[in-house]
């Protein structure tokens, strides 16, 4: 039994999730609705639809708790890959179309620079600036444009003008490096 | 890319990346999804991209003011229609009806390993639970010590130490200090019920609303615990204003279900209102 959920681990939190202890959700959106609603309205840039998606996650987390599988990663990577996910579906439904093309246009402007700016948990805003700096500038692009931007990498390679494969590998292997640069920070810190 | 062709290691490598991000085409996420299955190393790989990402995904910000109250009225409209048997079940427990029950007779815990399936009541809306009911593998439904189901076959209430229950003895228990409420909710159409359970243990049932069933039927009290799911005993089909019953130690939730008169030592009903119990 959890005695105080605030010390509790995420795969502690996600267990009393499972008992219907709604306390134990309401920590867990503690911790972790900023990074979901900052990535969901990052992505769609759109403050609405970006609360929609909060909703569904942790609505999801609730009902389904058992889909979480602590040995496979962090609460956190886990509520922002469904978040990720959802929010790029939003993005590539027909309704949305116009708008990605305005937005494509917005992003390869801003492309290289801006994906800093997002980049400022205090905790481990400094490690992140760190690996972000042992990108190359090219690496950088590519993960912006995709991750923030939710295109494939078959566009990102038409945005940048750049053949495909070069943008696939450039994703991987810039993620790889970051990876290794970010080895000592939990991703769920 | 050729959806035929078959893709080699290499080439699903190559997109493990993209995949991470969500950035490949929708066939290209078909044919990795299917590689990661059987492909721990890959898995791995794509788990430790979304670590990164997750970090670059962080704003630093704020979720607005006012959304979680959203979410939490939207798990009060919608409860979690509960379904009286567990996911993934034991090896071997799908077994004839009423099999279960017989093998439970011992007063030990009846839960099998301590995974979340094992201990959380599937959550599915109510045709699914319905559905789920009927089929005959409805398995580890509220796994019963039915020893200690044996003294609970009378209507429950006799237990009371304060004398003939009434909404006065429930304003009392309401007032001591560490005194749970617990609002069971409706999972079929309008049926709730209130209780509130002291810290010793005892409780009291007030506040149902519950449609009076048919004599041959009875509703039926169960405590989910950490280590199973107990009946707390039958309340008639027409369930008195105030009814008391004895909770077990580590109750999570109160769930009520309609059954035959005289009870079952395993429901295969889907409850009628079901409430969490709040942590002590």
């Amino acid at each position: 039994m959890i005695t105080s959920l605030l010390d509790a681990s995420d795969g502690a939190l996600v267990v009393a999730i499972g008992r219907w202890r709604e306390d134990a959700l309401a920590e867990a959106y503690r911790r972790h609705a900023g990074a979901v609603f900052g990535l969901a309205k990052r992505v769609l840039a759109d403050p609405t639809r970006a609360e929609e998606i909060v909703q569904e996650v942790f609505l999801r987390l609730w009902n389904e708790p058992d889909r979480f599988d602590p040995e496979r990663g962090s609460l956190r990577s886990y509520l922002l890959a469904q978040t990720h996910g959802r929010a790029v579906d939003m993005l590539r439904s027909e309704t949305s179309r116009r708008d990605r093309e305005q937005r494509e246009a917005r992003s390869a402007a801003v492309a290289g620079y801006d994906i800093e700016h997002e980049v400022w948990d205090l905790a481990v805003a400094d490690r992140v600036r760190d690996a972000l700096a042992t990108l190359s500038e090219d690496e950088r692009q590519a993960i912006q444009l995709a991750y923030f931007g939710g295109h494939t990498y078959r566009e990102v390679a038409s945005i940048l003008d750049t053949p495909e494969g070069t943008v696939k590998s450039r994703i991987r292997v810039g993620l790889k490096r970051m990876r290794g640069a970010l080895s000592d920070v939990g991703a769920g810190a | 890319m050729t959806p035929s062709r078959p893709a080699n290691h290499e080439e699903i490598n190559a997109l493990l990346g993209a995949y991470a991000l969500d950035a490949v085409e929708p066939d290209e996420a078909d044919l990795v999804s299917r590689h990661l299955v059987t492909c721990p190393r890959c898995r791995a790989e794509v788990q430790e991209h979304r670590e990164v990402a997750g970090l670059l995904g962080y704003a630093g910000q704020e979720a607005p003011p006012g959304l979680w109250d959203r979410i939490a009225a939207s798990m009060q409209e919608a409860p979690p229609a509960l379904l009286l048997h567990r996911v993934g079940p034991p090896p071997g427990a799908v077994s004839s009806p009423g099999a279960g029950a017989v093998a439970r007779t011992g007063g030990g815990a009846t839960a099998p390993a301590s995974s979340l399936a094992a201990h959380r009541w599937t959550l599915r809306t109510r045709a699914a639970a319905l559905l789920g009911t009927a089929a005959a593998a409805a398995i580890a439904i509220l796994g019963v010590q039915v020893s200690r189901l044996d003294h609970r076959t009378a209507t429950i209430g006799h237990e009371v130490a304060l004398g003939a229950p009434s909404m006065g003895t429930v304003a009392q228990a309401l007032a001591v200090p560490g005194a749970r409420k617990v609002v069971l909710r409706p999972v079929v159409d309008g049926q709730t019920v209130s209780a509130v359970i002291l810290p010793g243990g005892q409780g009291y049932l007030y506040d149902a609303k519950l449609t009076p069933l048919s004599a041959g039927q009875t509703y039926q009290l169960w405590g989910v615990t950490e280590s199973g799911t107990v009946s707390y005993g039958i309340l008639g089909s027409t369930p008195a204003q105030v009814v008391a019953f004895r909770s077990g130690a580590g109750i999570t939730a109160l769930a009520v279900t309609a059954e035959v008169a005289g009870g079952v030592a395993q429901s295969t009903h889907a409850p009628v209102a079901a409430g969490a119990v709040p942590p002590v």
